[in-house]
């Protein structure tokens, strides 16, 4: 398998949750899961009635993310090659409970 | 999120590789469920594994100071992976051709979708193996035919009083009379020879005569020590010098009995105990630097051949202070 490498990579980042967030039958294409914003600098997200609070995390070693090169896909017997998309040093990892929010 | 998660993979990388990917453009992983999975890039070897997480990670391409962030995937496994030894050691027999036959031959560019191993480890190895290429295909010649070849080339240089130090090869070829193809014997000689300037090349030495030294350590398999340099030194002639550590890693010396045995490093298993099993039935006690060429190809980043030696068998100094290493006693 060849990776090949896309241009610059472009910055990307990554929501780590502990648990797993399930769709209530509504399909997971297109869906909005939360809000996310940040209060002085600590991240905050909304989901549901849900709150949780997470810390932006540095990764000790980053992670590339790769993809299936479309144009290969569409290719018979030709085998798939791989595109890098981008690369992740940051995380946002919620690690607490979340919090029920109260309607003001 | 907009994509089917089986599109991604993750890659857990280091700045090295980083490095390495932003100069060279790509890299590529090969292996199989029977063959174990390896990513190479321009000439380095890592090993892939992957670790899963129970955590739900989305990964997202937007810029956190964009007002709507697009989930492209999310993975529940991560690839890490980490630098390791090249898996070189089907090379040789992929190259054995006895038949000389071209079209059952691989370029370069087949060995790398074959051997687990980078471009770069891939040609030290062939280098090492003393292979030679023929139109762009890759060979290892049978010894007796190397012998052959070079024992006629020197001996027709002698006979003609020509400087093996300063040789046109070329002239020479044609009265060489081998049942073998031309470019095959031209190719073995070049391999045997340093380039001096344009069509003038010297005889390399070291090569030459370890060459001949695998003709006469091939006829048995112990010979006495002096027996052996006698025949040597005959063999190659006055014009080379020998010395046996020319032969490191190709013989183990019996000091007691002063006799010596052909034990090339390349033919002893991979597996590291079996190794170390087959070192000390050939030798009880070996000087530490008689037997760390007969495990260096064992060596990898972060795994020294003195991690080996602690692991496997029991090293201790003796009372010249010189190290000795012996049989691990379980």
């Amino acid at each position: 398998v060849v990776v090949v490498r896309n241009g610059n990579h472009t910055e990307w980042f990554s929501l780590e949750f502990q648990g797993e967030i399930v769709s209530r039958g509504a399909p997971v294409d297109g869906l909005h899961i939360g809000n996310l914003r940040f209060e002085q600098g600590t991240p905050i997200m909304e989901l549901g009635n849900h709150k949780l609070t997470g810390q932006i995390v540095e990764l000790d070693k980053p992670l590339l993310v790769l993809r299936k090169d479309e144009t290969s896909m569409q290719l018979e017997n030709q085998e798939t090659s791989w595109v890098s998309k981008g690369l992740v040093t940051k995380k946002i990892l919620f690690r607490d409970r979340p919090k029920i929010r109260l309607n003001n | 999120m907009t994509d089917d998660a089986s599109n991604y993979k993750v890659l857990q990388v280091d700045s090295q590789f980083l490095n390495d990917f932003e100069s060279e453009m790509m890299f590529k992983i090969k292996g199989s469920n029977k063959i174990p999975v390896v990513l190479c890039t321009e000439d380095k070897t890592y090993s892939i594994k992957s670790v899963g997480t129970s955590n739900t990670v989305y990964f997202l391409s937007s810029n956190m100071d964009d007002d709507h962030l697009i989930v492209q995937t999310c993975v529940d496994h991560v690839l890490e992976m980490e630098r390791t030894n090249p898996k070189l050691h089907t090379l040789k027999y992929i190259l054995q051709n006895d038949e000389l036959d071209l079209d059952k031959a691989n370029t370069i560019e087949q060995l790398e979708e074959l051997i687990q191993a980078s471009s770069h480890e891939i040609r030290v190895e062939l280098d090492k193996l003393n292979a030679i290429c023929v139109l762009e295909k890759w060979f290892l010649l049978a010894e007796p035919l190397k012998q052959e070849i070079m024992n006629q080339f020197i001996k027709y240089c002698r006979s003609r009083g020509l400087d093996l130090n300063n040789l046109d090869y070329l002239s020479v070829l044609p009265n060489i009379n081998i049942d073998a193809p031309d470019l095959i014997v031209k190719k073995c000689v070049e391999n045997h020879c340093i380039p001096v300037d344009g069509d003038i090349v010297k005889i390399n030495p070291e090569k030459y005569c370890i060459l001949m030294a695998k003709s006469i350590l091939q006829e048995k398999e112990k010979w006495s020590k002096d027996t052996f340099m006698i025949k040597w030194e005959f063999l190659v002639g006055e014009s080379f010098e020998i010395t046996l550590e020319m032969l490191s890693g190709l013989i183990a010396v019996d000091e007691n009995t002063n006799t010596l045995k052909y034990l090339p490093w390349y033919e002893l298993p991979v597996n590291h105990r079996d190794r170390f099993e087959i070192l000390f039935a050939t030798k009880q006690e070996w000087n530490e630097r008689d037997i760390i060429p007969f495990v260096a190809d064992l060596v990898q980043p972060g795994v020294t051949a003195a991690d080996l030696l602690t692991k496997y068998a029991r090293v201790v100094i003796d009372e010249n202070g010189q190290k000795k290493v012996n049989k691990r006693v379980i």
